[in-house]
């Protein structure tokens, strides 16, 4: 008896599985097929699609680090930048291999990522250079 | 160029798939051991590799070295194999549709995933951004895991996933993330390959089963993501297999290569030592029920486990960098009760996401084959070795979310629908071995005993 109700239990859930892949051909083949033109996705399309997606601007980024060496150290303003997760872990993600400096006074450059309207207010950087509004790059005073 | 590595792994595979009595006579035979002849040449170079790395050995030299220690080990195991014997399977029509089908979908997911950005939050922040820092240092950058600023990527996390990425980077791959997800997905589809190759034989059914499991969101989605939740259940998922063969055939072969799988899962997530550890478990617990099967077999297993991870974990000792699973709290009786609250949101989080849409009766196939096989005598150390893996993996992962500091809506907002991948895993191999149970053929079950 327990050897019968074990081979129909197998029929039974054959069956069942065969209609799940029946039931999910279409649809997962189709979600594959639609990502197919990120093929055609350009380099810088594909470098920031994850900071758009935790809504980031992730070009912003991008712009900071053609600007700036790999061995660049730099800072991040202001507080609320650094208490944003997705602004924090993405800027210091895509900036690497420059590193997050410990304290603003060990930074070469600031990266102000603020709201439309605000301006950099930390000691010892030099004139910004607007990215957009709120978003600035500024270079250590003195700095080459 | 990007693949050449995944290549070296798979070559380096073959004699281990070998050695582990996979390979049989016929070319047919030959195809069918490089699904598990890839998964055993990623862990075995993986597990080296960071051993490797842990000594300051930087990133190439480190996987060309393994490479070669694991071509050595694996013709030298190779060399005392037993002759090829044969496949004992027919390739009939309807068969030979399935498989290409299989093969033209996972082309098809391979075509997507090598230009797939890398776009889910802990994928990019984790086990990105530790790949790149491997690409751009060269080696293991002591200054970079323990930067406060890195915290939030789990610097304890081991490496095998970060590792592997940053070589494809050397390789010409993108340091930005893109076709990450070729790593993950080539794992799942050597998974399935490894299901067809050891089961198939026993029976054509199986090939149902992992048809229908590849097509569910929760497998080719999270294939794609770049998280290490998916390559992590693979290993645990394989290496279950291969426990399931070891108790099946009496095969040591079988377990070593269950042992391999395994530690690789605990060198790809933490809770991976912890699943492996309720694999072996379980296992030692019905060993005593199948005769010729000891105990002391799979705790021997346990105990591999345990070396292959430890280089990692002293490191990271070494550095100061621990996990944020509070272990010795996890074990007071007051602290647990003092939020038995967070338990019950767990167990019916958790419960909600192992049953829900991500995996259509993945689960409920899997228990109902194992309750059904828990009553025939001959089935029933198989089927109580899943439902042990099963139940134990369940409650490790409602003991971590009852002991974390996290908070606990948060928490299971953001990791149950991934967590729960291991018990998909595990329901998969006890539907597939549970179903290839009709006809044992002679040669395989008594043949491949060492």
């Amino acid at each position: 008896v327990a050897e019968r109700a074990r081979v129909l239990t197998s029929v039974a859930c054959v069956v069942l599985l065969a209609i799940v892949a029946a039931a999910r051909a279409e649809p997962t083949i189709s979600d594959l097929v639609r990502h197919l033109p990120e093929r055609r996705l350009s380099a810088h399309d594909r470098a920031t699609a994850g900071g758009r997606a935790v809504g980031v601007n992730a070009d912003f980024v991008e712009w900071l680090r053609a600007r700036n060496g790999p061995r660049a150290t730099y800072w991040l303003a202001p507080a609320s930048a650094r208490t944003d997760a997705a602004v924090e872990q993405w800027v210091t993600y895509r900036m690497l291999p420059r590193r997050l400096a410990p304290t603003p006074a060990r930074a070469a450059f600031l990266v102000w990522y603020g709201q439309p309207g605000s301006r950099p207010d930390v000691a010892g950087f030099g004139r910004p250079v607007v990215y957009a509004p709120g978003l600035m790059l500024a270079r250590r005073r003195g700095a080459g | 160029m990007t693949i050449v590595p995944m290549l070296l792994m798979l070559l380096v595979g073959v004699p281990l798939a070998n050695a582990a009595g996979l390979q049989s006579r016929g070319r047919l035979g030959v195809v069918l051991a490089l699904g598990p002849a890839y998964l055993l040449g990623t862990a075995a170079t993986a597990i080296v590799a960071i051993a490797l790395l842990v000594v300051g050995v930087p990133v190439l030299p480190a996987f060309g070295l393994a490479l070669a220690v694991v071509a050595a080990a694996g013709a030298f195991a190779s060399s005392r194999a037993a002759p090829r014997q044969e496949l004992g399977l027919r390739l009939t029509a309807p068969l030979a549709v399935a498989l290409v089908l299989l093969a033209a979908f996972a082309l098809l997911g391979a075509f997507v995933a090598a230009s797939h950005p890398l776009q889910v939050w802990d994928a990019w922040s984790i086990y990105g951004r530790k790949a790149v820092s491997l690409h751009d240092s060269g080696g293991l950058d002591g200054t970079f895991f323990s930067d406060p600023a890195n915290a939030i990527m789990h610097p304890d996390y081991p490496l095998l996933l970060p590792l592997l990425e940053s070589v494809r980077m050397k390789f010409g791959a993108a340091t930005n993330g893109a076709g990450t997800a070729l790593l993950t997905w080539s794992l799942l589809v050597a998974y399935g390959w490894t299901l067809v190759c050891l089961l198939l034989p026993l029976t054509r059914w199986a090939v149902v089963p992992v048809i229908a499991f590849v097509l569910v969101p929760g497998v080719y989605q999270q294939a794609l993501s770049g998280y290490a939740d998916l390559p992590m259940a693979v290993f645990i998922g394989a290496g279950l297999v291969f426990t399931a063969a070891w108790l099946r055939t009496g095969s040591r072969k079988m377990l070593a290569a269950a042992a391999l799988l395994l530690a690789a899962a605990a060198c790809t997530k933490n809770e991976g030592v912890l699943a492996a550890a309720v694999v072996l478990f379980a296992a030692a617990l019905v060993s005593g029920a199948v005769e010729g099967r000891r105990s002391r077999e799979p705790l021997l297993a346990l105990a591999c486990v345990a070396v292959a991870v430890l280089p990692w974990h002293i490191w990271t000792a070494r550095h100061g960098l621990h996990g944020d699973v509070p272990f010795s709290d996890g074990l007071s009786p007051s602290y647990l009760a003092d939020r038995t609250a967070r338990a019950g949101a767990a167990t019916s989080s958790l419960v909600r996401q192992a049953f829900g849409p991500n995996w259509p009766l993945v689960l409920p196939t899997g228990i109902a084959l194992a309750l059904a096989a828990v009553a025939v005598r001959r089935l029933r150390a198989l089927a109580v070795l899943h439902l042990l893996a099963g139940i134990g993996f369940f409650a490790v992962l409602v003991w971590i979310y009852w002991v974390s500091h996290n908070p606990i809506g948060w928490y299971l907002a953001t990791s149950a629908n991934r967590t729960v991948t291991v018990l998909a895993f595990i329901a998969m191999s006890a539907v597939v071995n549970l179903l290839a149970t009709e006809r044992v053929p002679q040669d395989r079950a008594s043949g491949g005993a060492a």
